[in-house]
């Protein structure tokens, strides 16, 4: 749908669920909404951002297809959702990437890092039993690429949700930055616990009649496993640089454990997300989106199955291949982290704070 | 329980005969493909079919040609079939035939099926004018949630079924949002134009409307003192100068939420015959049986009670007539 069309559309929609209030109770998104009479796009891209594709209201609703009014909010936010990343994406030139994902380029993206490292590496033949990384990808150049893609994703990303924080808050009733006493606890609970997907001790909805928790809890396995991997690295890095300890690291160590764990849990979440989503009634979701969140679960699932080869193979021959590759993937997942799914989490808690 | 429920099925038929139900004839399927059932014997029956409200003939044969410009608010189904078979079958009627649940909603929301969201709750707010221009009842009577039920019929009393409503800048936040946009202008001629009213009749309207308001205390919580005097009619509360531009207007038309008449039981909920007997094993429960009960207001939640407490009944004595 074009972008005019897309603005509009959802500004229909929403003055029908304004006038009717029936699914007030059901997600911050209808009291959010109330608080509005008119739907521009900032408005938009906010509610969109509020919702966390629970489903619930699609089937509560007296004007979904078949009536002439044709309501579909979670789809409806869904398509406008995307359309934020775009628009708020830095540089703004790249914000195409979010139409643009698929499964291809997720993992074309991660073979042509790992072909780029193979080329590039110092050696690709077995070397001794000591699993030295730094002899096929030097230490400098793993910290070079890795903290400058790093950085570079977050200072993109930075950009993105203080642009749709500032856009937002323009319109939105609640002027103050700070947080309350009591609205802490509150926010840092929506956000970590998935609330809003069964917010009214009801589990979100897979199909009509279908309520299942899976969809949470495969969602907390992935978010909590890829912060569990991000805190392995964040140990291993003060490991390296504060007190000069060189990976690879012994089984029992902290890094390889909570790496483990992680890892564990985004195997798991990653593939099980995957397998749910396609379990999900269409109705609920933009199809257009597939590539968006199929990318980011491979990458994700990839990058974990790579690392574990390389956990458990790391002192055989083939260590250096399985490196590179593994190198590969995770740097593709990082340069794309600004540009795919990834981002939904950072937009959604900026909302839920506005929300708050 | 064992119960079956099927769906995308019309019942076509009843046969009654002397007060007693035998079988239901049904007809099922979608648009595609209808088919007709065999029929279904039981021991007794329970109607909850509520009114006849999307039958358009039959709301024509009650309030004339007027009908035609009714919105119907639900389903475009509920054509009243076994209402008015078992009318047919020596039931006793209940109720006006021209009594309604009928609230004023926005006259371009669609014929059937527009729900809550074409009500419109700015009328205790501003004034209503027919079609000539004319102001024609005390828009200020009480809050909208109690007159809610009574503007329908007031609006189907007027030349062409049509009323339109007018606020001004003061009041525009103070009332829930329709979904339709108002018809906004900076001056009442403008605003007259656009709606196709008579410019100089509604302008005269306003006027006067303004001089009659006295000043009061304007608040929507309460009853307020803010009212006209020495109009007819007046408007007894939140009466403020239309004054402030830009004005909206909205038009209205009567939306039909559900038709009242329907059919005598007695204390177990037995359909009564016109000879002042009950039928043996016919029942009946919610609006089909509870014209009576809503004949001059209505409470929010109160179709849903009757529902609940006459279907328990019915479901009873139903249970012991089958046994």
């Amino acid at each position: 749908m074009p972008l005019a069309d897309l603005t509009q559309h959802g500004a229909h929609v929403m003055t029908v669920c304004n006038a009717c209030r029936y699914c007030e109770q059901y997600c911050p998104v209808f009291p959010a909404m109330e608080e509005l009479r008119t739907f521009g796009k900032a408005d938009l891209a906010y509610l969109a951002n509020l919702c966390h594709n629970c489903g619930e209201c699609l089937y509560a609703c007296q004007y979904a297809p078949p009536h002439e009014f044709g309501i579909n909010v979670p789809k409806t936010l869904a398509q406008i959702r995307v359309q934020s990343y775009q628009d708020y994406a830095w540089p703004r030139a790249l914000g195409v990437a979010f139409t643009e994902h698929n499964l291809l380029t997720g993992i074309a993206l991660a073979a042509t890092f790992s072909a780029i490292l193979a080329l590039t590496a110092r050696t690709l033949s077995p070397i001794d039993h000591m699993a030295d990384f730094y002899a096929v990808v030097s230490h400098n150049v793993m910290v070079g690429v890795f903290g400058g893609v790093f950085l570079f994703a977050v200072a993109a990303m930075s950009v993105g949700v203080i642009r749709f924080l500032h856009d937002v808050r323009q319109n939105a009733q609640s002027s103050a930055w700070g947080l309350t006493r009591g609205q802490t606890p509150v926010l840092f609970r929506d956000i970590l616990t998935l609330r809003h997907l069964h917010a009214s001790g009801v589990d979100c909805v897979s199909a009509e009649e279908h309520r299942t928790p899976w969809r949470r809890w495969l969602h907390h396995c992935t978010f909590y496993g890829f912060l569990l991997c991000f805190a392995s690295t964040t140990v291993a890095a003060i490991y390296d640089n504060v007190f000069g300890w060189r990976a690879p690291y012994d089984y029992a160590s902290l890094p390889v454990l909570l790496g483990t764990m992680g890892g564990i849990g985004l195997l798991v979440g990653s593939l099980g997300l995957w397998i749910q989503r396609r379990r999900r009634d269409p109705a609920l979701t933009d199809k257009t989106q597939h590539g968006l969140d199929e990318s980011f679960l491979a990458l994700l699932f990839l990058t974990t199955l790579t690392g574990f080869a390389l956990l458990l193979l790391r002192h055989e021959s083939v260590m250096p291949w399985l490196l590179v590759v593994h190198l590969g993937t995770v740097l593709a997942l990082f340069v794309t982290l600004p540009y795919g799914k990834f981002v939904h989490g950072l937009y959604r808690a900026a909302a839920l704070w506005i929300a708050r | 329980m064992g119960i079956e429920v099927l769906y995308d099925a019309e019942v076509v038929s009843i046969d009654v005969r002397d007060g007693v139900f035998r079988s239901v004839r049904l007809q099922a399927g979608d648009c595609r493909s209808v088919r007709l059932e065999p029929d279904l014997r039981g021991k007794a029956l329970i109607l909850a079919s509520g009114g006849f409200e999307s039958n358009l003939a039959w709301l024509k044969e009650a309030w004339g040609d007027a009908a035609d410009n009714f919105i119907i608010r639900g389903t475009p189904y509920n054509t009243g079939v076994p209402l008015r078979v078992l009318l047919d079958a020596g039931a006793q009627p209940i109720g006006d035939p021209r009594a309604c649940h009928a609230i004023a909603v926005d006259a371009r929301a669609p014929k059937f099926d527009g729900g809550i969201v074409t009500r419109l709750d700015c009328i205790p707010l501003g004034i209503v004018l027919n079609q000539l221009g004319e102001r024609f009842a005390d828009e200020g009577e009480d809050l909208w949630p109690k007159r809610y039920a009574s503007w329908g019929t007031l609006v189907a009393r007027q030349p062409g079924q049509v009323a339109y409503c007018l606020v001004d800048a003061k009041t525009v936040n103070s009332f829930m949002p329709s979904v339709f946009p108002p018809i906004v202008a900076n001056t009442i001629p403008e605003l007259a134009v656009q709606l196709g009213l008579p410019a100089d009749r509604v302008s005269d309207t306003v006027a006067r409307f303004n001089d009659a308001v006295r000043p009061g205390a304007f608040n929507l919580e309460v009853l307020d003192d803010c009212h006209t005097r020495g109009l007819t009619p007046e408007k007894s509360h939140w009466a403020q100068r239309l004054d402030a531009p830009p004005y909206w207007g909205y038009p209205l038309k009567p939306g039909i939420t559900f038709t009242y008449l329907g059919l005598r039981v007695d204390e177990t909920m037995r359909v009564m015959r016109t000879d002042g007997a009950a039928m043996q094993n016919v029942h009946a429960a919610g609006e089909i049986m509870s014209g009576n009960v809503l004949r001059r207001g209505y409470i929010a939640g109160i179709g849903m009670t009757i529902g609940t407490v006459f279907g328990r009944i019915a479901g009873e004595s139903a249970a012991r007539a089958a046994r």
